[in-house]
């Protein structure tokens, strides 16, 4: 009997592991497939672009079925239980997949209904519609304060807010509105980032750029009559638009299936990503419990992990190192086609370098080549 | 962000011990108490971390 892997997601980490274990392992010795409930995989860096019209949803999204290997099986239906008990996952159709390892990649979602009034008051690009509404009240605004800021911590791609901020400011140079407009951002932490270089590094480009900053803002409710928000510190701020990062928590079905913490993240081990006291479910991406950003290119070196520990496990072969160690490597736009990178692990903070017009494109390049090169493992 | 959370979920008057074994919360938490205009009743320097007691004051 073949090893039976069950990939719940078909998002970067998904993909990726399923397309590893393919080409890793052999036809009679597995067999691999990926669940997921719409069958259509998103690209969700490219949202940011969306609201400065440099990047249209259309370009975004691809079937999964053409990511996949052809010896990867995909059964698109609506997965809304994982029962460990019985090492399967079910969907309300009655479908239901057994296994013998389960990866579980089901990601995040945005939950504007944590804040009162942040769905009708508030802008984000979070989502492709929602980016291109922003974009579209961009386009309409020509004075006044716009307040960029995060509702909750952790969310996705945890630059985007800054390199956000930075384009915005940007932009509106560019088009000469920026005297008639006063940008704000807020953070709910002490420092305009989460982690303390980055924060030192941007800190600076902030301040150069007249763009305000408070910082220990917790969003607590939004006024969309009054335009005013307000913080679980008593501070309110008025706004003419409101652009806030959601809110996130884990998907629908951690919840529902009662494995997650109270946000719906899972509990993982650090360096094995296998979900604590279960050898069978391994966890990654923006699923996990770890202390470490909400992205694609943190799902990305993860799935390679998972891949080589369940090569070892279906094939007995000793594991060289398998260690997970908190990799990421990004770029924070700053704006002006300019960019820097972010390069880290759990022991090692990133040291960004000067921003230049090479990491921007680089970034550029990436965003472009991502469908060819990411899900086939080629990097 | 796990504070914020329970400050905000307690009710008025009740009093919140936090145990950090990061050192930035020895700057981070009274900076942030006295923001929100809480109370920081005590910090106690234990064996390993460090326990920051909180009024929610209002």
């Amino acid at each position: 009997m073949p090893t039976r892997i069950v990939i719940f997601g078909g998002g970067v980490g998904g993909t990726l592991t399923a397309n590893l274990l393919a080409r890793k392992l052999r036809n009679d010795d597995v067999e691999l497939t990926v669940a997921d409930r719409t069958g259509k995989h998103v690209y969700q860096p490219g949202w940011l672009y969306i609201p400065f019209g440099q990047e249209q949803q259309r370009n975004l999204v691809r079937n999964e079925r053409t990511l996949l290997d052809k010896r990867v099986n995909l059964v698109i239906d609506d997965f809304s239980r994982i029962d460990l008990e019985n090492r399967r996952i079910v969907a309300d159709s009655g479908t239901a997949l057994s296994y013998d390892f389960l990866v579980i990649a089901t990601g995040s979602r945005n939950n504007l209904e944590e804040v009162p009034g942040l769905a009708e008051g508030g802008h984000h690009f979070y989502a492709a519609d929602a980016a291109e509404r922003l974009g579209k009240a961009l386009k309409e605004f020509d004075s006044g304060r716009i307040i960029v800021g995060v509702g909750g911590l952790p969310h996705r791609c945890p630059p985007a807010v800054l390199e956000f901020t930075l384009i915005l400011d940007a932009e509106l140079r560019k088009q000469k509105k920026r005297d008639h407009v006063e940008l704000l951002y807020t953070y709910p932490i002490g420092r305009v980032f989460t982690i303390e270089s980055v924060a030192e590094f941007v800190t600076p480009i902030l301040e150069e750029r007249a763009i305000k900053y408070e910082t220990f803002f917790n969003l607590d409710s939004v006024d969309p009559e009054k335009r005013q928000i307000e913080s679980l510190e008593g501070t309110t701020f008025d706004y003419d638009l409101l652009v806030m990062v959601p809110p996130h928590r884990g998907a629908d079905v951690i919840t529902l299936s009662q494995i997650g913490d109270e946000q719906g993240w899972v509990p993982t081990e650090r360096n094995t990503l296998l979900m604590k006291g279960n050898e069978r479910v391994f966890v990654i991406g923006d699923a996990t419990d770890l202390p470490v950003s909400k992205s694609g290119s943190a799902a990305h070196f993860q799935a390679k992990i998972v891949a080589e520990r369940l090569e070892a496990a279906v094939t007995g072969r000793p594991l060289d190192d398998g260690d997970y160690k908190g990799h990421v490597m990004c770029f924070l736009e700053t704006g002006n086609e300019q960019a820097t990178s972010l390069n880290f692990d759990y022991d090692n903070p990133p040291e960004p370098p000067k921003p230049s017009r090479i990491y921007h494109y680089e970034k550029m390049l990436f965003n472009k080549t991502y469908w060819y090169i990411v899900p086939r493992g080629l990097v | 962000m796990e504070l914020m959370r329970t400050v905000k979920t307690a009710p008025v008057g009740s009093t919140i011990a936090v145990l950090s074994s990061d050192p930035g919360s020895n700057k981070d938490i009274p900076v942030w108490v006295a923001k929100a205009r809480y109370e920081l009743v005590g910090v106690f320097e234990e064996a390993g971390y460090t326990r920051f007691v909180i009024r929610k004051a209002h």
